[in-house]
């Protein structure tokens, strides 16, 4: 330490302001000076306070957003409707949860016009075992109402849930029976049904068939000369596609299509989180998507501030420098 | 706004001394010291309105004000050296004898001279102003400790000058 005659020493011999220094000083301590504020802006505190109500900003939005969105998840369970899918004509048909009520009323009666009917069920069973049954009930019920399966695919693993694709084709007269039938299979998850008719088709093929008929008769009467050959070639052609095209059109009107889907029940249903876990989960995510802004905002910013804080740290080096002159 | 005018002007009478001894330390130059601190109470004038006496003392703010005035004339006399032909004006410049004021013996005076502009202003801060560690430190711009290593390396430097001096 210095000696303490030395820091006397130093005290009392301390440089004082001359007159003209405080002339000076007092020239410039007279001029009007701004006005002192009230509040100043500090910028520690102001980050102190902006960091933590930054975080609570972000923590309390991603609450929020969980908390609007948590609400009760759509619900896939029995006798739920999907009307979308539904022709125009069924859709209001459809507004009671039996199904086969709901097919009842939207098959109308044919009334003696030609329509083709497709109709498709999604069936969920409770296990491997009963889906294994009602496929085979399916296919066996088809085959009692005088239709044939058109198709089957039959998948149960191990582990997981297990489904059926089945379609049939029956008259179209038992076709709502076969819907009473395979709604029994299980729980309803959806059902659609699709009518074309195809009567005016039909009658529009009939009516062509009749002139070709009547022109080829014609032809072949008066004896058909070289000439009218390929003409009448050409009509027999046309008269045969139109007549196998005419019966598949009325084979298909006398078949409709139904398309049966079964399913099992999943192993963990989404229905058992509570709200609380989805909000959670909600939330979760919008703070994930705020932390990765946040990464991309520093990812941009990262090589600015690296400059700045290389040039702060050049200028305090400088400014080091300076001092350390005598 | 009249009493603000006169404690201005209080304070400016108030720290006038304490301010010129600061710089006169820093700079080893009277008449330099003399402009800068004119220049500090210009520039404290002009942030008059944004003291905050809770932050510290008006002593305090003052000298780190005549601290940034010195800087930025350190700095502009850094470039102007650059820029010009050292030699030429090492050969014209008229470098004035460092004074640290009226009194101080030879040695001491001869002594100070030799430390370097960061050891000076530490002595002038903690011995000659008897500011505490901790406003000190807050002038720098370092921590209390490396104010208080400073501080003790640039004392042992002096008086160890001073006695070989005296030997001498």
């Amino acid at each position: 330490m210095l000696s303490p005659e030395l820091a006397l020493e130093l005290r009392s011999a301390r440089p004082v302001a001359s007159a003209e220094l405080q002339e000076r000083v007092h020239a410039v301590a007279a001029q009007p000076s701004p006005e002192r504020r009230h509040f100043t802006f500090r910028f520690k505190r102001a980050v102190l306070v902006a960091a933590p109500a930054a975080l609570a900003l972000a923590v309390g939005g991603a609450l929020v957003h969980g908390l609007v969105n948590s609400g009760p998840p759509p619900r896939v369970s029995a006798g739920s409707k999907q009307p979308s899918v539904l022709t125009p004509t069924v859709a209001g048909a459809l507004g009671s949860r039996s199904a086969p009520e709901g097919f009842r009323a939207a098959i109308p009666s044919a009334g003696g016009r030609l329509q083709q009917y497709a109709a498709s069920l999604r069936v969920q069973v409770k296990d491997l075992g009963a889906l294994s049954d009602a496929t085979k009930r399916a296919m066996r019920f088809a085959r009692l109402l005088g239709g044939y399966v058109a198709s089957v695919q039959y998948s149960a693993p191990k582990n997981g849930h297990g489904g059926a694709s089945i379609i049939v084709r029956v008259p179209v007269d038992r076709v709502q029976d076969a819907i009473e039938e395979y709604s029994g299979l299980g729980t309803i998850l959806s059902q659609h049904v699709a009518i074309l008719d195809v009567t005016k088709a039909v009658q529009e093929q009939a009516r062509e068939i009749a002139r070709l008929q009547a022109d080829i008769a014609r032809l072949e009467a008066g004896g058909v000369t070289p000439d009218e050959r390929p003409r009448l070639n050409a009509e027999k052609a046309r008269l045969d596609y139109l007549t196998k095209r005419k019966a598949a059109t009325v084979r298909r009107a006398q078949f409709a299509r139904v398309a049966l889907e079964l399913t099992t029940k999943p192993k963990q249903a989404a229905a058992s989180t509570g709200r609380f876990d989805r909000t959670m989960s909600d939330a979760g995510g919008v703070l994930l998507r705020e932390a990765e802004i946040l990464l991309y905002a520093l990812i941009v910013a990262g090589p600015l501030l690296l400059l700045g804080a290389g040039l702060i740290a050049a200028g305090r080096l400088r400014d080091r420098r300076l001092f350390e002159r005598s | 706004m009249k009493a603000e005018q006169q404690s201005f002007a209080a304070i400016a009478e108030q720290h006038l001394d304490d301010v010129l001894a600061y710089l006169v330390y820093l700079t080893a130059d009277h008449s330099l010291a003399e402009d800068l601190t004119v220049e500090t109470f210009e520039r404290a004038l002009r942030r008059w309105g944004r003291f905050d006496p809770r932050r510290g003392g008006a002593r305090t703010w003052l000298c780190q004000l005549a601290r940034s005035a010195a800087l930025d004339h350190f700095r502009s006399e850094a470039r102007r050296l650059r820029r010009e032909d050292r030699y030429a004006v090492s050969e014209l410049r008229e470098v004035p004898p460092p004074s640290f004021g009226e009194g101080l013996s030879t040695e001491l005076e001869h002594a100070l001279a030799e430390l370097s502009r960061a050891e000076r202003e530490v002595v002038a801060l903690r011995v000659v102003l008897e500011l505490d560690g901790e406003t000190a430190a807050r002038v720098l711009g370092i921590s209390p400790s490396a104010c208080s290593t400073r501080l003790s390396r640039a004392l042992q430097k002096l008086e160890r000058m001073v006695s070989a001096d005296a030997v001498a």
